[in-house]
């Protein structure tokens, strides 16, 4: 699938809008129907027999962002900021007709909201990974995610609140 | 630490109990001189969950753990038999295992090469002639540490002086053993573990996973959106569960029934399994969801083991092993995989907002003036069951009194230190 660097570019600079925005409804619509949002402990497992620090389907994307948006998720409560940094763009062969492959490195700085002087808050910390994205076309050409898989480089250490979306 | 006796606060002012009151002073959880003999009194005292079989399965395996602040090593000989090792060199002290889990032939110290065999014995020390003779053999290998195993679980004393482990876990062991037997075939096959933590003091964890009266508040988001998505009403998240306390320190948090995520249809062929294996009537004692807490440091939960992992009086690193069933298909282990990482890990739905608990509860612990907590809730409606076990509502304390009770015998044990 034909896929220059600029329109990747521009569709992951979307997405880290919409994260940093905290528009969730909007980034749910970015995936497929089939469309996959992975952070792998090991990327060769078989993340439905192996564990990883998430995999999500549409549907447990959903219900995350219905915990995030309509109900009170404590862990969350006040909320992340964050700041999503995409850089180290590249377009892949994918092996697929219909599909392109992204391969870009993601920094991503988070902070908690509220009374600074409480643990747990008012805390800057850096997450960072290397990403790869494979992208469809839908009928209108519009791109979708069909899988994003974001290898955090502290996948296997201790993660204090990894309650917002990466 | 060696404190001078103004230092030093009994513990007889520390946990208070009378016919219906039990009150903790909140320096147990903000002091770091509490936080210090806790490590050296409870922690090397007792027997403390270290792994599971199911983490070291091949000679030369071997996993690292901490027994509080001391380094060890769990390791598989090729004989098959389990030693559990100081990671200590017994030169100068270096580390001799670097990596959290692995397969090895042996231990080589990096520092200056000393020989180690996966028992512990010293096979060789580089440049001998430097020492007499007998140097090695009198020396002997990495310190061996007392460890037996109990369906899986690894424990190990920093002590000789514990009874045998069935003994130390006495009435819980039956519930230990109707949660292994959840496995259609023994014992359950662990994946790598989640890793997470939070800004609070260990035993906020111990007090929490057993505690069955805040799950309708704190982790109310959650339920709400599993059942808005076709999950069971959150009306099923009933009262019907009762808590246990038993003697060192070991509690449950108990309810009927098991669901994992899993279908209906899968649901038959899992109890059809266990049936089959333990009959008809057991399999009904089987299934319930019970979370056990092993004090000081392990929960056994029907999908996970929890250990927790105290690091200073503000912070904590939890780790959490899924367990996969033995002898069960793909499609059963897949959904409850998925079902407890999405619930129960480092991103659950669930247990972050308990972290978030702990946190704002060690805020709030920095106010000296308040100077107890109350743990009282049910006390004198306990039901003694049988043995030492007593027997609440879910929303009883009886799991934290039964802690606090070890707690406090282990903080009164005789200081054995140099």
């Amino acid at each position: 699938m034909e896929l220059l660097r600029p329109e990747a570019e521009d569709f992951l600079y979307l997405e880290a809008d919409l994260l940093d925005k905290r528009d969730y409804d909007a980034w749910l619509k970015l995936f497929t129907r089939d469309g996959i949002y992975w952070l792998p402990m090991d990327e060769n497992a078989d993340p439905t027999l192996e564990s990883s620090v998430q995999y999500d389907d549409t549907k447990m994307r959903e219900m995350r962002v219905h915990q995030l948006v309509r109900k009170y998720h404590y862990a969350q409560h006040p909320p992340s900021r964050t700041v999503h940094a995409v850089t180290n763009v590249k377009v892949a062969p994918s092996g697929r007709a219909d599909e392109a492959l992204v391969r870009c490195t993601a920094t991503v700085a988070e902070m908690r909201e509220g009374d600074y002087l409480q643990l747990g808050l008012g805390e800057q910390r850096l997450f960072a990974g290397h990403c790869e994205y494979r992208l469809r076309r839908d009928a209108g050409g519009a791109l979708g995610i069909v899988l994003k898989k974001f290898v955090l480089m502290n996948r296997d250490t201790p993660i204090i609140n990894l309650s917002f979306i990466l | 630490m060696e404190g001078t006796s103004h230092d030093r606060i009994a513990p007889s002012e520390l946990v208070i109990e009378g016919p219906r009151d039990f009150r903790v002073d909140t320096r147990v959880y903000t002091s770091p001189a509490v936080f210090d003999e806790e490590m050296h009194r409870i922690f090397e005292n007792t027997w403390v969950y270290v792994g599971h079989t199911g983490e070291i399965e091949r000679p030369g395996d071997f996993k690292t753990a901490m027994i509080g602040r001391n380094p060890v090593i769990v390791a598989r000989a090729e004989d098959g038999k389990i030693h559990v090792l100081l990671n200590e060199c017994r030169h100068r002290g270096n580390a001799v295992c670097r990596e959290s889990r692995g397969s090895l032939k042996n231990f080589i110290c990096p520092y200056h090469g000393w020989v180690y065999s996966l028992s512990g014995d010293l096979v060789g020390v580089t440049h001998p002639k430097g020492y007499p003779a007998d140097f090695a053999e009198k020396l002997g290998g990495l310190l061996k540490l007392r460890s037996e195993t109990y369906r899986g679980l690894i424990f190990a004393s920093m002590t000789d002086d514990v009874p045998r482990i069935e003994d130390h876990l006495g009435d819980v062991r039956k519930y230990i053993d109707l949660w292994a037997d959840l496995s259609p075939e023994p014992e359950f096959k662990l994946v790598k573990p989640h890793h997470y933590g939070y800004q609070g003091n260990w035993k906020f964890q111990c007090e929490n996973g057993i505690d069955g009266w805040h799950a309708r508040f704190v982790h109310e988001s959650a339920f709400q959106t599993v059942a808005e998505f076709g999950g069971p009403p959150t009306s099923a998240r009933s009262t019907v569960g009762c808590t246990r306390g038993f003697d060192r320190g070991c509690a449950i948090l108990e309810r009927p029934g098991i669901s994992q995520g899993l279908s209906q249809d899968q649901i038959a062929a899992y109890r059809k399994l266990l049936e089959k294996r333990h009959g008809a009537e057991r399999l009904e004692k089987l299934w319930y969801v019970r979370h056990v807490f092993l004090f000081p440091n392990v929960f056994l939960f029907d999908n996970l083991i929890r250990v927790i992992q105290p690091i200073s009086p503000e912070k904590t690193i939890v780790t959490s092993s899924g367990l996969m069933l033995r002898g069960a298909p793909d499609d059963i282990n897949r959904v409850r995989l998925l079902e407890m990482q999405s619930r129960l890990s480092t991103t659950g739905m669930i247990n972050p907002d308990d972290l978030e608990m702990f946190a704002s509860n060690q805020t709030g612990m920095r106010g000296a003036k308040m100077k107890w907590i109350v743990l009282s809730h049910g006390m004198g409606q306990e039901e003694n069951v049988g043995g030492a076990e007593l027997k609440g509502e879910d929303t009883a304390e009886v799991p934290q009194r039964a802690i606090y009770r070890e707690w406090t015998r282990l903080m009164n044990v005789a200081d054995n230190r140099r």
